[in-house]
């Protein structure tokens, strides 16, 4: 940076470089998780270039990373909008126009009801949904269905880390009222139908492809077997099905049945 | 684990809603409400906007102080309201100032106690100090029946097993 830029930006405000660094670093968010800070180390390691433009003072510096060495622990893609809201608190804090502790209760009131909302959205809708949408897709694309699966997740994924992230640094403490029109409970509602109907229609394909070319009792097998997986699969847990449709699946793929 | 209306479980989280409640413990319990107990997040509108964002469409949900909450569930009070409810408390403190104010705690569930200073490892996820430890035996002589496991799949930890690793613990 020339001295006349230096000169021109206002020390309380961080450049759209540093927020960029702070982004790309908040990908690293568990790269150092611990049992007793969890993603302590990975927030403190996302927020310093922030904190390095706006601390020149190295002691003020100092508490300030300190503040964010405190426990954290969220949904790793939903705490981008927590690191982007926290940039925009440091700035308050360096300008003097808001307590230190701020930042620290903006962390802890976010952190686990975004954790709440991540784990649900992610882990529970769209990546299931994202990999059947593959599946669904073998019989033509063969083994690239995988590199589908990876663009649709981590397409819809990194687009929305990126979003949240903004959205935190334009928004501060408004983040909640942004992610509140997103829809998200509708948007789970949707993705968990349409993964429930692929499934179905994956099933439907698999029972088909078992009875050809001349082995109806095989097609017959399968299908009992589907029916039994739809009564069993509720009453036995997602962990316990999840495994269990593993297991099928590479007994399938392996011939054995 | 089905019952009637009431408190369907009292668990002490420091994270309060987060997704091992709303997706584990609330269909286990078939529990459709969720009462917080904790005067941080009664006085935090941040905070109450936040988790209202996260609880599902169908649960009920409230957010009280700890004394209201216990007025609310001592032997007299109004009770809860409607639904099979499980109760959140931030720490021990919180479920001790409770049973102190007449609430009946039959069994005490540790989910998260992250850790801090004074406090050591006696669950995966719980971090206990001496203050804590005995808070909880004192709630055991009264007839809590304490337990830590984060998950309802998990097999609950007895607190004479907790008890005994703090005692082996280092500082």
């Amino acid at each position: 940076m020339t001295g006349a830029a230096q000169a021109t930006r206002d020390p309380r405000r961080v450049s759209p470089a540093t927020l960029l660094r702070v982004l790309w670093r908040s990908l690293f968010l568990q790269a150092a998780w611990n049992p007793r800070g969890m993603q302590n180390l990975g927030f403190a390691y996302a927020m310093e270039p922030a904190l390095r433009d706006l601390y020149p003072d190295p002691t003020a510096r100092a508490h300030a990373v300190e503040r964010h060495l405190e426990f954290f622990n969220c949904h790793p893609y939903l705490a981008a909008a927590i690191v982007g809201g926290a940039v925009r608190l440091e700035e308050e804090v360096a300008r003097g126009a808001a307590e230190p502790r701020s930042v620290s209760a903006f962390k802890s009131a976010l952190a686990s009801p975004f954790a709440a909302l991540g784990d649900g959205f992610f882990w529970l809708a769209l990546r299931p949904a994202a990999a059947l949408i593959a599946a669904v897709t073998e019989p033509y694309l063969g083994l690239w269905c995988v590199a589908l699966f990876l663009a649709i997740y981590d397409g819809v994924h990194l687009a929305v880390r990126a979003w949240l992230f903004f959205a935190g640094y334009r928004r501060g403490e408004g983040i909640v009222t942004a992610v509140s029109h997103a829809h998200l409970p509708q948007i789970i509602g949707f993705l968990k139908g349409s993964a429930a109907i692929l499934a179905g229609g994956i099933a439907g394909r698999s029972v088909v492809v078992a009875g050809l070319p001349h082995r109806p009792w095989h097609a017959v097998l399968i299908a009992v077997l589907i029916v039994a997986m739809a009564a069993l699969l509720p009453r036995i847990g997602l962990t316990a099905a999840l495994y269990t449709a593993m297991a099928l699946g590479l007994a399938l793929g392996g011939g054995f049945l | 684990m089905k019952g009637g209306p009431g408190v369907a479980l009292i668990r002490v989280d420091n994270r309060l809603v987060h997704g091992q409640v709303l997706e584990a413990w609330l269909p286990a319990l078939d529990a459709h409400g969720v009462l917080i107990a904790d005067d941080e997040a009664a006085g935090n509108v941040l905070a109450r906007s936040a988790m209202a964002l996260a609880i599902p469409p169908k649960v009920q949900f409230q957010v009280l102080r700890v004394s209201a909450a216990a007025e609310l569930l001592r032997p007299g009070g109004t009770g809860v309201p409607g639904v099979r409810t499980l109760l959140l408390v931030r720490d021990v403190r919180d479920a001790s100032a409770l049973a102190e104010q007449g609430v009946p705690i039959p069994r005490l569930n540790l989910g998260n106690v992250h850790f801090a200073n004074g406090r050591r490892q006696v669950a995966p996820s719980v971090y206990l100090d001496a203050g804590e430890m005995e808070a909880l035996s004192r709630l055991a002589s009264r007839g809590t029946e304490v337990e830590a496991r984060a998950v309802p799949s998990e097999h609950p930890t007895p607190l004479s097993t907790l008890q005994t690793r703090f005692a082996s613990a280092h500082g």
